[in-house]
């Protein structure tokens, strides 16, 4: 899928107030808002669905979420 | 009305309320706007957002701000030498989890607007205190209490409903801080010199 195309439904999404967005640098960094009022519900909806998804829970699970030190070689 | 370059905010919103409700549009004014309005511009803001709360055609919405010159630019509606902007957010009218916010219409000096009421408002600037923690709403949900008229019991259940107590708590406290500050201005101790 493109980046504009992830970046148009993620707009969409942003209009309608499930998600919401903040600028970290030149990065737009999205979450569920919790401010919509059915973002409880969506939540778990979303958990839901995701459920019999083990590759994409095992990618999810598997991204470094850890610092890495300035200048660091990948 | 007429919007000049020097109308104010609520000049300014109660015309397009106005604009709005001539053209079959129900709609309340809501967000940054009914803050500055509560905090009798402590709080300033651009930004007006008019949630709709009945059908609205895109066209309709063009034809009634274009009455008061504003265009469509992207989402939001501007007009040119004023520095307010309106833009439409989606609905529902909700705060958090309650959407059973019952809208109250206010005479300003301008006319009447159809706002969140004054309890609505410190909720709403309440609700991006508890999830975002940003302390400008806190401070801004502060100065409604003290300029404005708020049922601090309904503020409590709403906020114990979605689990923020505790946060509500540290609200008053600044609340009880802020009419102390008010109260004596002049008497504000410095730390670690001893009372005298």
């Amino acid at each position: 899928m493109p980046l504009s195309g992830v970046q148009g439904a993620l707009r969409g999404l942003e209009l309608d107030g499930l998600v919401a967005a903040r600028s970290l640098g030149r990065t737009r960094v999205f979450q569920l808002n919790p401010r919509y009022f059915a973002s409880a519900a969506l939540s778990e909806f979303l958990r839901r669905l995701v459920e019999p998804e083990a590759d994409l829970r095992d990618r999810v699970a598997a991204l470094r979420r850890r610092p890495r030190r300035t200048g660091k070689p990948l | 009305m007429r919007i000049t370059e020097r109308s104010g905010l609520g000049a300014v919103a109660v015309a397009v309320g106005d604009a709005l409700r001539r053209h079959g549009i129900r709609a309340v004014l809501s967000g940054g706007a009914c803050a500055s309005l509560y905090t009798r511009g402590a709080f300033q803001s651009a930004d007006m957002d008019f949630i709709l709360t009945g059908p609205a055609k895109q066209s309709q919405l063009d034809a009634a701000m274009a009455t008061l010159g504003f265009t469509r630019k992207g989402d939001r509606y501007v007009r040119p030498r004023t520095r307010f902007y309106v833009e439409f957010p989606r609905g529902p009218l909700a705060i958090g989890n309650d959407t059973d916010i019952r809208p109250v219409t206010r005479r300003t000096p301008h006319g009447l607007a159809v706002m969140l009421s004054p309890t609505d408002s410190c909720r709403d600037r309440l609700a991006a205190f508890y999830h975002w923690n940003d302390r400008q709403s806190l401070q801004v949900a502060v100065w409604i209490v003290r300029r404005s008229q708020v049922h601090l019991p309904a503020g409590r259940r709403g906020s114990v409903a979605e689990g923020f107590a505790d946060r509500f708590e540290e609200f008053l406290a600044e609340a009880k801080r802020a009419r102390a500050r008010s109260k004596h201005p002049g008497r504000r101790r410095v730390a670690g010199r001893p009372r005298t």
